[in-house]
């Protein structure tokens, strides 16, 4: 995996810019998502594994979730107001859907 | 006294001496304090007196004594009455004040147009003031400040001139590194056209499709031709704001944050109804996981060719950057082809919007994130067009990274709806 570099100047502007990945990343990236791909459409044949099945699925789809961002989308690489920008709406809208399923839906906490 | 009160002329004389005196006296002190400040003129002081005095008098004279006709027993709500009770002498005075309150108002009406014209040059701060608004000229520019002011507390601009309870004033700060000038939006005339289509698609809405149409049409044409009337404007090179990420780049990550409400509300919506529809079909009857974990696939792999084609731009590689692009676009189509296999074998199979609760919140979702996908297929090819034109360059990498991080969003969103819909039983 390549490191982060320091804010080298843009080309034709002169202003400073973040450098992003390699594309050798790029490519880890994509066949770590391939495989975890694969891997999720493994374990739901997989009978014995019923009883984890949901937090395992959730957590392999974060895993995803956060290799696109990081990477694909440069966060790991870009300025902390960008990654604040996106989290914190993300954390919102997280505990929104969960407030949501728990007093309506299938996860009923409160009764009706 | 409340009963005795209710519906009377008295009530008129309490809510007028409220409202006349509660806001419309603030409003006109409102307006003479800032007068100076929104046309850079003195209103004449004698004037404005004689109107505030003859104001004053004219809502006293017809208002208190409406108290009084309400309290020897005129209800409100009419407009006529007997000579019997005795109402008429205390409402003639309250006429006379009506016409005093006019004319009042007129005179204020009158100082304003007059100073336009004749009035005194008012200066940056007429009043001594205290707030920020007074620290610049009268009236401001359009930008307000040339630099932005310092702030030293909430009666900043007076700590400024006379310092704090002891005299202190605050080190004047130095002057900006950088003063690359003030630039502001250009005035357009497009974002009107987009009103009128906005207008004419919400006519169409309450008579005919075709009317929709046409106004969506409107919109869409003024919307771009607003985006694209100062495309090639020079000071528009710089975008890069006080935390020193571009305007364009912040505004799409934004976005992405208002996007994750969207999908959170969407997602949690079908998972809160789920299991509860009554009739068929059911997702276990009818997800096609082999077929969807393909096009999960497809859409991972176009994320690769985004960013492939976002590093080729930037290195000023223009076949590679074709190359890539067409190929995102053409993953993006392959994905919505998977996704219209899908609808139309799932209505064959009997499942619509309006089946059951399963399919309005399954069509509603993926169908929204299928028109983020085509949204995006239409911004890519139109990168790919501006490429092949020519007008894609290196200076051109960050419009390639704002659109593909609209294409990753629409990625990630995409995982969490495979996990969420069709992975997990």
């Amino acid at each position: 995996m390549s490191t982060p570099s320091t804010a080298r100047e843009h080309p034709t502007t002169g202003e400073p810019r973040h450098e992003h990945a390699s594309i050798r990343t790029y490519l880890i990236v994509a066949g770590i998502l391939t495989a975890v791909t694969a891997l999720e459409y493994g374990v739901i044949q997989v009978r014995r594994l019923a009883p984890v099945l949901v937090p395992l699925l959730i957590t392999l789809s974060a895993g995803k979730f956060a290799l696109v961002v990081l990477f694909f989308m440069h966060l790991r690489y870009d300025s902390r107001v960008l990654t604040f920008l996106f989290v914190a709406p993300l954390v919102l809208a997280t505990l929104l859907a969960i407030a949501v399923m728990t007093l309506t839906g299938e996860f009923l906490v409160f009764g009706r | 006294m409340d009963l005795q009160q209710t519906d009377s002329y008295f009530v008129v004389a309490h809510f007028h001496y409220v409202l006349i005196g509660g806001s419309l006296f603030g409003i006109l002190a409102g307006a003479s304090y800032w007068w100076p400040k929104i046309t850079g003129r003195l209103l004449d002081e004698r004037l404005g007196r004689l109107g505030f005095w003859i104001i004053f008098a004219g809502f006293n004279l017809t208002f208190f004594p409406q108290h009084y006709l309400g309290a020897i027993g005129m209800p409100r709500r009419i407009y006529t009455y007997n000579p019997g009770p005795g109402w008429g002498f205390w409402n003639f005075w309250s006429t006379v004040g009506a016409f005093a309150i006019a004319f009042g108002v007129f005179l204020f009406a009158l100082n304003a147009l007059l100073s336009l014209r004749y009035g005194a040059p008012a200066g940056a701060d007429p009043w001594d003031g205290r707030t920020l608004e007074w620290r610049t000229s009268s009236p401001p520019p359009p930008h307000d400040f040339d630099e932005i002011p310092p702030v030293y507390g909430r009666d900043s601009f007076w700590r400024e001139k006379y310092g704090d309870g002891r005299g202190r004033k605050p080190a004047p700060l130095p002057a900006a590194p950088d003063a690359h000038g003030i630039h502001l939006p250009s005035p357009s005339h497009w974002p009107v056209v987009v009103a009128l289509g906005l207008i004419v698609a919400a006519a169409g809405a309450l008579t005919s499709l075709v009317v929709v149409l046409i106004g969506a049409a409107v919109l869409v044409a003024g919307a771009f031709a607003f985006a694209l009337e100062h495309h090639r404007n020079p000071a528009h090179v710089r975008q890069d704001g006080v935390l020193g990420v571009d305007h364009r780049k912040l505004a799409m990550w934004i976005f992405l944050g208002s996007e994750c409400f969207l999908f959170g509300t969407l997602i949690a919506t079908y998972l809160a109804y789920k299991g509860r529809s009554v009739v068929g079909p059911h997702p276990h009857e009818i997800l096609n996981i082999p077929v969807t974990t393909l096009s999960t696939f497809d859409l991972l792999m176009s994320s690769l060719l985004m960013v492939l084609a976002l590093t080729a731009v930037q290195r000023g590689d223009r076949f590679q950057s074709r190359l890539w692009l067409g190929g995102t676009a053409l993953f993006g189509l392959i994905f919505l082809g998977f996704q219209a296999y899908e609808f139309t074998t799932f209505v064959h199979e009997g499942l619509t919007l309006q089946t059951n609760l399963f399919g309005s919140t399954f069509f509603v979702l993926t169908g929204f994130h299928g028109g983020h996908v085509t949204l995006g297929v239409l911004w890519l090819l139109t990168l790919l067009v501006l490429d092949l034109r020519g007008r894609l360059g290196v200076q051109d990498a960050l419009k390639v990274e704002v659109a593909g991080l609209y294409w990753h969003f629409v990625d990630v969103v995409w995982i969490a709806i495979f996990t969420l819909v069709y992975l997990i039983p």
